[in-house]
């Protein structure tokens, strides 16, 4: 019930203008207490199992039951390798940087650059490229952030295994901020708003001024920065952790729970037949077909709709040429020798779940191709689909898997795809489902650089 | 969480091939007799142990999760004690143990390789395990001891 009354605190401060789906008109207090709500007798059936299972008018109990593991998504689970995920002081920090281009070798990209608020924190292109830096794009699309915080692994590849390690891949990648950890610490001790806000979150800088031990620019592999020594070395390396986690911190923010479906299986629980009118016929028997006969959820999986695993859906490459993207195959050993995972010493809690998560990876042929399961929250804000942004729109993505035409000979003896051998009906009514995902609600000053590094 | 658990009818195709992973001796012709174990309906206690016995007799296993119930998508242990013969009375130390899990109906396992360590003569700690989808999984036991290999199978279907 704990969980029930903080989403409550969450929604409640939530305009009601709502895109994507029918009008919310339900009070969020309903959400907060769904369980308080009186209920009718034969509004329930006891299942096999002994629990109650509400009625929904053309479900079947099991349906329902499907449904029901879908709503509400509770808080986001605890980083313990970042002891700054949930300081509103880091978060602060992390969102004047996420913003900031002065963390780029070129002073032109931000974070904000390849993943835009108004595009669902994605760009909208096939790959990821923020031009003029190394003038090549990247191999795979820009994910949108929006539940990011929900991830066990970042990447479509899955080579970072925290939102604070993944933070920091960008900043060095020379087709991104082509920047270095050096860059960055200097860049934080010569702006004293910045170095303030870092300091009274993270502790003092090291002695930056002296650019014979530190000079103004490197990363491993450099000469300037081989020449350092070692406990400077591992001086800058914190700060750039820092920055990481600070970076984590504001994006474990980007939330979005609080869509139509959302009410609509809030008014399941409680019997209010009114709050389940927040999704429209079409979109309940897409609701209906995504946790039974399209078999959607057996991946998307979860109120996060996402098993956070890997698989290979086995879409052509978007030039239609073979498949040259290992994928998950190549994402494992990367993120095992990652000097920031969750086991290394920049980790707030290397030992235990952070050690157990990345220790019993195995490499394996059939996780060759394999990407992440995305969330279907928000899904429809950010287009093009896929890794590489091969399929358009959710209708093209639909189609796709409707019949799996063109689907490429996989490495794996996976076959958990089947076609869904569905009617253009049931296809429109499960584009109307993804729609009813939507909650763009976010708090608008989340979506811009702060006007200080500090918290006020 | 609940579960149906089961123990699977089912002749040892991997017997004396203690490499052979899943993947290579995947089985989609199950055939589950009735459950043994009703689910557990109190968090705070333990689960009960599936005791099982390889097609040979050889060895005997009793596995259950150290949590009170195996979680769906999150990483867990097993407890497995491990017995010479076809019975539960002489604890089987010194032995070689790998667990792995496969989906019969998905044609995928885990994408882990669990570790098992003896933490009393006869009784294994296995680290790693980690069910990330619905539905029936097969769990594979290997166990080696003086100079024998067999496959032990049981599974779990997680709702």
């Amino acid at each position: 019930m704990r969980k029930w009354r903080r989403l409550g605190l969450v929604l409640l401060p939530v305009a009601s203008a709502c895109q994507g789906g029918a009008e919310v008109s339900a009070p969020a207090e309903a959400l907060a207490e769904p369980r308080t709500e009186p209920r009718t007798a034969d509004a329930a059936v006891v299942s096999a199992a002994g629990d109650a299972t509400p009625t929904v008018d053309g479900f079947t109990p099991e349906e329902v039951r499907a449904l029901l593991k879908l709503s509400p998504l509770p808080d986001p689970p605890s980083d313990p390798t970042n002891r700054f995920a949930d300081d509103p002081r880091a978060a602060r920090l992390g969102q004047f940087i996420f913003y900031d281009t002065r963390f780029s070798a070129t002073g032109t990209v931000a974070c904000a650059t390849c993943h835009k608020p108004e595009l669902g924190f994605a760009d909208g292109k096939h790959f990821g490229e923020v031009g003029g830096v190394a003038g090549t794009a990247l191999e795979r699309h820009t994910p949108s952030l929006y539940n990011v915080a929900y991830n066990r692994w970042l990447f479509w590849d899955g080579r970072s295994d925290s939102l604070w390690a993944q933070a920091l891949r960008p900043l060095e990648e020379p087709r991104e901020h082509a920047t270095s950890r050096l860059a960055i610490a200097h860049t934080l001790h010569a702006n004293p708003e910045l170095k303030q806000a870092y300091e009274a979150t993270f502790g003092a800088l090291p002695e930056l001024a002296d650019t014979q031990r530190f000079p103004p620019n490197g990363r491993p592999g450099n000469a300037a920065w081989d020449a350092m020594a070692v406990a400077d070395q591992s001086a800058v390396d914190r700060v750039f952790a820092n920055v990481g986690k600070s970076l984590a911190a504001y994006e474990r923010r980007l939330l979005t729970r609080a869509a139509p479906f959302d009410q609509f299986v809030a008014g399941v629980r409680s019997g209010r037949v009114e709050q389940q009118a927040s999704l429209s016929p079409l979109a309940r028997e897409g609701l209906r077909l995504f946790v039974g006969a399209a078999r959607c959820v057996r991946c998307h999986s979860g109120p996060n709709f996402t098993d956070r695993e890997f698989h290979d859906n086995r879409v052509p490459t978007l030039t239609g040429e073979p498949r040259r993207d290992a994928g998950r195959h190549n994402g494992i050993p990367v993120v095992q020798a990652d000097p920031f995972n969750g086991t290394g010493k920049l980790s707030d809690a290397p030992e235990g779940e952070a050690h157990d998560k990345l220790s019993f990876l195995v490499r394996s042929g059939e996780s060759w191709s394999e990407f992440k399961t995305p969330t279907l929250r928000n899904v429809e804000l950010s287009p093009p689909y896929m890794h590489q942004g091969q399929l358009a729109t959710l209708e093209d993505v639909l189609a796709y898997y409707n019949t799996l035409e063109r689907a490429v000979p996989s490495h794996s003896p996976e076959r958990t795809l089947v076609a869904l051998e569905s009617s253009p009906e049931a296809l429109a009514a499960l584009r109307e489902f993804l729609r009813a995902l939507t909650d763009a609600r976010l708090d608008p000053e989340l979506l811009k650089q702060p006007p200080t590094p500090s918290l006020p | 969480m609940r579960h149906l658990w089961f123990i699977l009818a089912l002749p040892c195709a991997g017997c004396g091939a203690p490499s052979a992973t899943p993947a290579e001796t995947p089985r989609a012709d199950i055939t589950l007799v009735e459950p043994v174990a009703a689910p557990p309906t109190d968090e705070s206690a333990s689960a009960r142990r599936e005791v099982v016995t390889s097609p040979t007799g050889a060895f005997t296993i009793a596995w259950r999760p150290v949590a009170p119930a195996v979680p769906l998508n999150e990483l867990f242990e097993l407890e497995v004690l491990l017995y010479e013969g076809g019975g539960t009375e002489k604890p089987l130390g010194g032995a070689q143990l790998r667990v792995t899990a496969w989906m019969p109906e998905h044609m995928h396992g885990m994408g882990r390789r669990p570790q098992a360590e003896e933490t009393a003569p006869g009784r294994y700690l296995v680290r790693g395990m980690l069910l990330h989808m619905e539905g029936l999984w097969q769990l594979f036991f290997d166990v080696t001891a003086a100079g024998r290999s067999e496959r032990i199978e049981s599974a779990i279907t997680l709702q």
